[in-house]
């Protein structure tokens, strides 16, 4: 069992969470954040999206993928990444 | 410290099925397009959206991220189980993470729950529209997963699962995976920004 637990993907959970209670921590000042919001968005999304290609890459297994799958999951991220970032702090407005 | 799951993986394999990959990339690819979408509808009026923010409990909504997270580590030590042929015990992770996707799916149905009562609902303002659009879906999303894993767990817990059946176990934690990686990207959207 503690060979079972002893993993890389293991301390990739625990960063995992703590990253996000850290998230839940800074969301929660949200009313204090508003007057500069553009930057707390942009933290914000970065802690996110830096959650998200943990998953990918540890739990989804993209690091010991082939590098078609690598390359097309790395460059969605990046994508999807600048879309949302750029939509949520007003770009396209 | 060993590798854990990779360390058995082959190298330079893909997990799971490889039509699974063009399904969640196109699936999360929409859902992304529905985040863009929210911020450009935020930005024109982020009073709106602030007020709307402010019905929806951050305490529930981190509370179903770290469920979700949990489940997604159970699963990835399932899956090393699994490659390991030791299928009883695969069946108790994957039986946590199923608990998890029930718990995740109670807590979300109370808080529809609450703001149907409060008198909100999908077309109260554009805020809504996209809280019960994008959640929604994965809602449905987490319906389908526990499902899956109610599947695996009867599975796993009778017999242990051959060689060439494993890949698909591993699609149906890939599944899982992104069905987590989702909720975290909705939470913040929704529940965080500021």
């Amino acid at each position: 069992m503690s060979a079972l637990l002893k993993t890389r993907e293991t301390a990739v959970w625990l960063i995992l969470m703590v990253v996000s209670i850290s998230n839940w921590v800074l969301g929660s000042q949200r009313s204090s954040l508003e007057s500069d919001s553009s930057a707390a968005v942009i933290i914000l999304l970065t802690l996110a999206f830096f959650k998200v290609s943990l998953i990918m890459q540890y739990f989804m297994e993209v690091r010991h993928a082939n590098n078609e799958l690598k390359v097309s999951c790395n460059l969605w991220l990046l994508a999807v990444f600048l879309l949302v970032t750029s939509a949520n702090v007003g770009v396209f407005n | 410290m060993n590798t854990g799951i990779s360390s058995m993986s082959k190298p330079k394999r893909i997990t799971g099925d490889a039509i699974i990959w063009v399904m969640i990339l196109g699936d999360m690819t929409n859902f992304m397009i529905g985040f863009a979408y929210y911020g450009y509808l935020r930005n024109a009026d982020l009073a709106l959206f602030r007020q709307s923010q402010e019905t929806l409990s951050i305490p529930i909504g981190a509370s179903n991220s770290l469920i979700m997270l949990f489940s997604s580590w159970l699963m990835v030590l399932a899956l090393s189980c699994v490659r390991q042929g030791r299928h009883k015990q695969a069946a108790n992770f994957v039986l946590g993470a199923l608990a998890c996707g029930l718990a995740f799916t109670a807590l979300k149905a109370w808080e529809f729950a609450q703001k149907a009562e409060a008198g909100i609902h999908f077309l109260t303002n554009d805020f809504y529209t996209l809280y019960y659009t994008l959640t929604g879906l994965h809602f449905t999303h987490v319906v389908v997963g526990t499902g899956l894993l109610a599947c695996y767990a009867y599975i796993l817990k009778n017999k242990p699962m051959t060689p060439g059946k494993v890949f698909y176990f591993e699609t149906a934690a890939i599944y899982w995976h992104m069905v987590d990686l989702l909720w975290i990207v909705i939470f913040t959207l929704m529940y965080l920004l500021p």
